[in-house]
């Protein structure tokens, strides 16, 4: 009797127990084939990743998340994640912009993982290799190029007697003096700048093979800099002359020429698709090198912008540097579709010779604008952009304020030079 | 199904008792869970209520500060020269308008570090000089064009003295996809005349986050314009007259007080909060339904339940199967025993009360036997006190009247025939007094028979005569002493009163392995009116015979009479056959 009742006790016990535990077991695993990414601009960093994704044939399966945020966003998020040394709720890959990237790169070394052994690094254009390296270990795997190119209005050029090929490979001052005469005959802007934005500046150093700092990426070259001097007066000569008008945001930048109101634009090529979009404007566009600089070393070739995907270090590195390798790495045919869906030009070499690139665009009157700009893009000067290129930026605006209220060239820089060094 | 139902009837006691405790477990256990349930949602409702209002208190506080950050980078645009400069100054110089761009973008970073907490905020200008500033263009991605024909402007311009707060539905441009976002605006007035706008604006999402985290997940919060338009919320599907009902419940709420409501066939609890700074509202609908669904899972407190009560239950079937058990094993023996005669005991038990009951039983059923035993002996006595009797039973009148045959017959010089006469009555009496067994064979019965119808035939004469068919084979059957007698007597006294002379016929034989007696006279016969019979044979006491034979040999075997008026009268015996020794 007593036993039968203890028995009973001791089952109906462990049946009540049981009970308690069924709501243990909801936990749900997170996929380990699932692996996430950063990246801004759905229509071209983020389109691209996700036909990345499609591309991917890989051995084992993955699932790509990507997440959006504004670049800022994205910079801020990763200082204070990896200041404070934790990868916590880091991305597997994140994506950054060239001129940022070794200031990544030199501050968090342990935080990258190293991707030679992923791909190839002759397979993509030389300037994008620099910056994605750090003592000679490739981190970075390039993606965009932002090689510029000057997109000019054919019929406006036309309207006052002007071809597309006066504009071929010509000087910054022979851009100027056709750009007055054009501004006479019809009122418009031969193109905007940003003051607050030194993209153009930048473009120009980089055409001429110079940076804001010397080839070791730290030291401030910005005194007794013949490329940067000659920016700064190509840039002032463009505003005092009424050859460039002002922007003061993207939106500005866009209406400019989708409304008519600019004769040309100088920009990376990831400017293709804003003017696309404009289609009333089609078979009126045409694209030709930048001008150069009129000193020597200076070709009519330059980079503006352009990212690069980088893997952290954290748990599935080897599945996201993979994918990486896979897809932006090797897939020659994936490139083709980047071109023709995204309007996305790459960097990677081996591709450049696809059917995408040798497509004839209605929209710029047939040419074959793809394999032109991948032509250009090969003749960009690599630079080492170093750790400071905002910084530097920062400073320069300043001073490139004094500059166009009458101060002297040389004094503006080296009064810039001062403030780098002392920074 | 008969066989369940006796079944049933057998353990009555035992369902009785197990169905009372199985509906009362049922009761108090659901009775217990849901006054359970009742009290815990009510208390949880009004803990609830209490820190969803400090809930509230903080969020406000949150939307406060951002609203004060806002509204100061505003005041201090109102009186800055720089901002009022680049928004007044017309595009004559160029340098001028860089100079004027550098000094607003100056100024605006400076407070911009202000705001540097909040993410996805944007500070626009719009002048009357169509100069347009927008600090952090990602994060408001507007375009002069569009945003000069906008409500929010419009509204802004209507009233110049306020800070507005307003809600700028997503759309995609051309050139841009724009999230929904909260702005904050206001017109930048100079002695009455608006030289320009400035807008603070934040990305929903990331104005939701402000107080996301804080609600609960059963908890909807709405962030209303003072016009009742949604201005940001986890939950952003509302559809206009779901959005009319909401503010009508809120004007109807105490402010800071909570109501109740019902939207979508759903019950909501309402709290709202005026936030006076930036002229909106704060409401928080909390769904009653869902939220008592994620105090408790019902599902599993009512299986909890379930199981405690399959488990009670299981273990009162057990112990109250135990407890009646016993009762039950009782219950059954004593019926086994009263088929069987009271031939036994009941076992004994090991609960006490019932254990009680049967040793008592027992008892009683020994006393029980005791006293039947007792009567049979008695009744057994008194049986063969009878028997004796009957067997004494010659009469003195026929010893008399022999004693008086034989005087005559010494008298009428006849000596051998009285000899012969007083050797009968000699042998009658040896058989009746001498042998005292109670049987003895067919051979002496016979014997007793022929002596006695000798004294008869001497006395009264041959009238009646006699023949004795006796099977050889009967002879050494033993029966019990003078039971054929008193119907031979019967019917020489009775059997002839109107016919004078006839005969009589003694059988016996064995048939169908039984002794058969019968006694046949041809004589007056009787009626077959029982009274008469009995009434004819009032000297022997057939039923006596009959109970005797049958007490003593059993049911099949007794006395029958057959017997028709005028015809004659035959009384059959039959024995069981018991060869003597």
């Amino acid at each position: 009797m007593k036993r039968t009742l203890f028995i009973i006790l001791i089952v109906s016990a462990l049946f009540l127990v049981g009970c308690g535990n069924d709501s243990g077991n909801g936990k749900s695993k997170d996929n380990e084939n699932t692996i996430t990414a950063w990246a801004w601009d759905p229509k071209f960093n983020i389109a691209a990743l996700e036909l990345a994704e499609k591309a991917y044939d890989g051995e084992e399966e993955i699932e790509l998340k990507v997440i959006e945020n504004a670049q800022d966003d994205i910079i801020s998020k990763l200082n204070t994640g990896l200041a404070s040394g934790t990868l916590k709720g880091m991305p597997n890959i994140v994506l950054i912009e060239d001129y940022r990237a070794q200031s990544f790169l030199q501050s968090y070394p342990d935080v990258f993982y190293e991707l030679t052994d992923y791909l190839n690094p002759e397979d993509f254009a030389e300037y994008k290799v620099t910056p994605t390296s750090l003592e000679g270990k490739m981190y970075g795997l390039p993606f965009d190029t932002g090689v510029t190119g000057l997109y000019v209005r054919t019929d406006i050029l036309e309207e006052a007697g002007y071809t597309v090929e006066d504009f071929t490979n010509i000087t910054w001052d022979e851009y100027i003096e056709m750009g007055k005469d054009i501004k006479e005959k019809t009122g418009k802007y031969m193109m905007t700048v940003d003051p607050g934005d030194l993209g153009t500046i930048r473009f120009m150093v980089q055409s001429a093979g110079e940076w804001y700092l010397d080839e070791d990426g730290q030291t401030p070259t910005l005194a007794n800099n013949k490329a940067l001097a000659e920016s700064f007066r190509v840039y002032k000569t463009l505003i005092t002359e009424k050859v460039a008008g002002i922007h003061t945001d993207w939106s500005q930048l866009l209406a400019g020429f989708n409304n008519g109101e600019v004769v040309s634009i100088a920009q990376g090529s990831w400017i293709t698709p804003s003017v696309k979009a404009e289609e009333s404007q089609a078979g009126l566009w045409a694209v030709v090198p930048i001008p150069r600089l009129d000193i020597p070393g200076g070709v009519n070739a330059s980079n503006l912008g352009g990212s690069s995907f980088y893997v952290l270090n954290t748990d599935g590195k080897e599945k996201a540097a993979e994918f990486l390798s896979n897809t932006f790495g090797a897939n020659e045919d994936f490139y083709q579709q980047l071109i023709e869906e995204v309007g996305a030009i790459g960097t990677y070499m081996p591709a450049t010779t696809g059917e995408a690139y040798k497509e004839k665009d209605a929209f710029f009157q047939y040419q074959e604008i793809y394999a032109d700009l991948t032509e250009w893009m090969e003749q960009i000067p690599p630079v080492n952009y170093g750790v400071h290129t905002y910084a530097m930026e920062d400073i320069l605006i300043v001073e490139m304020q004094n500059y166009l209220n009458g101060q002297e060239l040389e004094k503006v820089l080296e009064n810039a030079q001062k403030q780098a060094e002392s920074q | 199904m008969d066989k369940l139902i006796g079944k049933m009837k057998k353990n009555s006691l035992f369902i009785k008792m197990f169905l009372i405790m199985c509906i009362s477990i049922i009761v108090v256990s659901v009775a217990i869970t849901f006054a359970m349930l009742q009290m815990s949602e009510k208390q949880f409702i009004k803990t609830y209520s209490m820190t969803n209002e400090k809930m509230m208190d903080q969020i406000t506080t949150n939307i406060e500060k951002y609203g004060s950050f806002g509204v100061s980078v505003i005041h201090k645009a109102e009186e800055s020269p720089v901002v009022k400069d680049y928004l007044r100054n017309s595009d004559a110089e160029i340098l001028t308008t860089i100079n004027d761009y550098y000094g607003i973008r100056d100024w605006v970073n400076a407070y911009y570090d202000f705001l540097l907490p909040y993410e996805g905020i944007n500070i626009v200008f719009m002048g009357e000089n169509d100069r347009f500033y927008s600090s952090n263009y990602v994060n408001w991605p507007i375009s002069e064009e569009l945003l000069k024909t906008h409500p929010i402007t419009k509204n802004t311009l209507k009233d110049t003295e306020r800070v507005h707060i307003q809600f700028f539905r997503g759309t995609e441009t051309k050139i841009s996809q724009i999230e929904p976002t909260v702005v904050i605006s206001k017109a930048l007035t100079d002695a009455n005349h608006t030289y320009g706008l400035i807008y603070i604006s934040i990305r929903e999402r990331d104005f939701k986050s402000m107080y996301e985290k804080y609600v609960g997940l059963n908890s909807e919060m709405y962030l209303l314009e003072e016009s009742g338009k949604i201005l940001s919320s986890n939950r952003m599907d509302l559809s206009e007259e779901e959005q009319n009902d909401l503010l009508q419940s809120m004007i109807k709420a105490e402010n800071g007080g909570h109501t109740e409501l019902h939207l979508n066939d759903k019950k909501y609890l309402l709290f709202s909060q005026r936030l006076p700074y930036l002229d909106m509202y704060l409401v928080n609908l909390i769904d009653v339904k869902e939220l008592k669904h994620s105090l408790v899972n019902k599902k599993v407190v009512f299986m909890i339940s379930a199981a405690i009560v399959l488990v009670a239950l299981l273990i009162v079937f057990l112990i109250s199967n135990r407890f009646t058990q016993s009762h039950s094993k009782l219950i059954k023996e004593i019926a086994r025993l009263g088929q069987q005669n009271f031939d036994g005991y009941v076992s004994e038990s090991k609960n006490y009360e019932v254990n009680q009951i049967s040793t008592t039983f027992n008892r009683m059923l020994d006393q029980l036997h005791h006293y039947i035993e007792q009567v049979m002996v008695m009744e057994k006595r008194k049986r063969t006190a009878e028997l004796a009797a009957l067997q004494y039973q010659i009469s003195p009148h026929f010893l008399y009247n022999t004693l008086a045959s034989i005087k005559i017959l010494i008298r009428q010089q006849s000596p051998d025939q009285a000899i012969q006469m007083m050797d009968a009555l000699i042998h009658l009496l040896q058989t009746t007094i001498g042998n005292v067994s109670e049987t003895h064979r067919i051979e002496e019965e016979v014997t007793y028979l022929e002596n006695y119808v000798y004294i008869n035939h001497l006395r009264y004469g041959e009238a009646i005569r006699v023949r004795y068919l006796i099977h050889p084979d009967s002879l050494d059957c033993e029966i019990p002493k003078l039971f054929i007698q008193p119907f031979v007597e019967n019917a020489f006294f009775h059997g002839f009163n109107v016919k004078k002379s006839g005969a009589l016929q003694i059988l016996v034989y064995l048939k169908n392995d039984q002794l058969i007696c019968e006694v046949i006279d041809n004589g007056d016969g009787i009626a077959a009116n029982p009274q008469e019979k009995r009434h004819h044979f009032t000297g022997i006491g057939i039923e006596n015979v009959r109970e005797r034979i049958r007490l003593r040999y059993g049911e099949e075997f007794g006395v029958e009479i057959l017997s028709t008026l005028g015809e004659g009268t035959k009384v059959k015996m039959n024995f069981p056959i018991i060869k003597s020794k």
